[in-house]
């Protein structure tokens, strides 16, 4: 029993600090459990590990989530204490929608903390029309990046094309050159068509844009790991 | 003589229920009997698994004051208990037996923003008005502290109202209040409007970020640029892998984003550079 306790604690001291965990929090909160029941409390497991009870208790929360949100964390596509907590927050019907639509890409953190609170003050609004009243007053991204452009290659025209043609021209929302400095404004598809390539390729981003503005292909190099 | 000092304080007693009363200095001064009936079951099934904190110590003699632990008690009374386990924190003051009680109790959930707010706020007076002290002693982030402080000192009777009652959160109390420019009544009647139009987080900053920019804007105008989406320019950067990780460590410490964070840090650094005023 004794064995028990200290492997749950061990567990939990070299995972619930870490941003790169080795375990899932499904696993987490199972071990925290374990600690919980031999302990006798959150806040005995909190002493001994040195954590507040209430980053804990997100923990512990985990192992309120629908089954299917669980399975996502099983598998760690959802791999944020703070999202998992806040999706608790939700009916659980609500959940798996929600957290669907997360690992899809199709929301962010931030929304789903927009989401629970929204939910809260419009308890008999649909989920369907809360997720869309959140995304709709969500502002609009643009990305920049800035480059370097050559003396020889400041045809605002022809960068424009040679940039569509990566991006798509639809996701180009400006682009202004200044003397050797470049600025291109990209929308979030845009963003990710460039992120695509630059993989695609294997470059980064940045020198991928560089290639484009006219620096001539770069060595393919170590990617940054975002 | 330390090591005598700490184990006389983690020494449990069987101290009389009828020997106990209740601290000024307990942060628990609201709602106290809400969902005793549970802790009452769990007592009377498990028994205690956590002793009360008293003041003093053994050989002072009753009646003993009660510093933590509030709840335990009563339910050892409802119980009609004669004795409860207790340990003695020593002869604690009473900013340190607030300091003890706000520790132990912040974290769980029931206490009441009212308790929760008397208690920092009485903190922050008797500390110096130091609110980094405030959030030192009782683990509490700064961030809350502040909020806390900020809240009590200028938000009207009626907000305070709906905080006590769970009507409006915190959060969006501070946020009509800055979007407000410290404006209580003004405050008043944008936390009236977020309820009414529903607003959604990310209007509901836009009308802070309006409020604090214009601090003249009328009401009309806080709520029309709430929601009114704007273009959002972000700046790709890329970052070393250290700088990364340490940027995630601090979003996962702060329960912030990733991008909250890095831009309260270029803001912090222009701030400091004196490229923002």
């Amino acid at each position: 029993m004794e064995r028990k306790l200290d492997e749950a604690l061990a567990v939990l001291i070299a995972s619930t600090r870490r941003v790169r965990r080795k375990l899932s929090l499904l696993q987490i909160a199972e071990w925290l459990e374990v600690a919980r029941r031999e302990l006798g409390g959150l806040q005995a497991v909190a002493e001994r590990i040195g954590l507040s009870e209430e980053m804990l208790r997100q923990f512990g929360s985990v192992r309120n989530l629908s089954p299917g949100v669980k399975k996502l964390v099983a598998q760690r596509r959802i791999d944020s204490v703070d999202v998992a907590h806040r999706l608790t927050k939700l009916a659980v019907g609500e959940q798996l929608p929600v957290a669907r639509a997360l690992v899809r890409g199709q929301l962010n953190s931030d929304d789903v903390r927009a989401i629970v609170s929204l939910r809260r003050s419009a308890p008999t609004l649909s989920l369907q029309r809360i997720i869309q009243r959140v995304k709709d007053s969500e502002n609009i991204r643009e990305y920049l990046a800035y480059f370097a452009v050559p003396p020889d290659a400041r045809d605002k025209g022809l960068l424009r094309a040679r940039l569509g043609a990566v991006v798509g021209d639809r996701n180009i929302r400006s682009l202004t050159i200044r003397g050797a400095l470049g600025t291109v404004a990209l929308s979030a598809e845009g963003r990710g068509r460039l992120a695509q390539a630059a993989k695609d390729s294997g470059l980064t981003k940045r020198a991928l844009v560089n290639q484009i503005a006219g620096w001539g292909v770069q060595k393919p190099c170590q990617r940054d790991r975002r | 003589m330390a090591k005598d000092s700490l184990a006389e304080k983690s020494k449990v007693y069987l101290v009389p229920v009828a020997d106990i009363r209740l601290s000024d200095e307990n942060v628990r001064q609201h709602q106290q009997d809400k969902e005793l009936d549970d802790l009452v079951q769990s007592i009377e099934k498990h028994g205690l698994l956590q002793p009360v904190l008293l003041k003093g110590s053994p050989t002072d003699g009753p009646p003993f004051e009660l510093i933590v632990g509030q709840r335990r008690y009563l339910a050892h009374r409802r119980l009609g208990r004669k004795d409860i386990p207790a340990v003695f924190g020593g002869p604690l003051n009473d900013i340190q037996a607030k300091i003890r009680s706000l520790a132990e109790n912040m974290h769980r959930v029931q206490l009441t923003y009212e308790d929760a707010a008397d208690a920092v706020t009485f903190l922050y007076t008797k500390l110096g008005r130091n609110d980094r002290k405030v959030a030192a002693e009782t683990g509490m982030s700064l961030k809350k502290v502040r909020q806390y402080i900020y809240i009590e000192k200028i938000a009207s009777e009626e907000t305070k109202k709906k905080l006590h009652s769970g009507k409006v959160t915190p959060a969006d109390a501070q946020r009509a209040l800055r979007a407000a420019g410290g404006d209580s009544a003004k405050a008043d009647h944008l936390l009236q409007l977020m309820e009414k139009h529903k607003l959604t987080t990310y209007e509901k900053k836009r009308m802070v970020e309006h409020g604090s920019a214009h601090p003249q804007a009328s009401i009309e105008d806080l709520l029309t640029e709430a929601k009114r989406v704007k273009v959002e320019p972000s700046i790709v950067v890329n970052l070393s892998g250290p700088e990364r990780q340490a940027l995630e460590q601090a979003a996962g410490k702060l329960r912030a984003s990733e991008e909250e964070v890095a831009v309260q840090a270029i803001s912090d650094w222009l701030r400091d550079k004196g490229f923002l005023s």
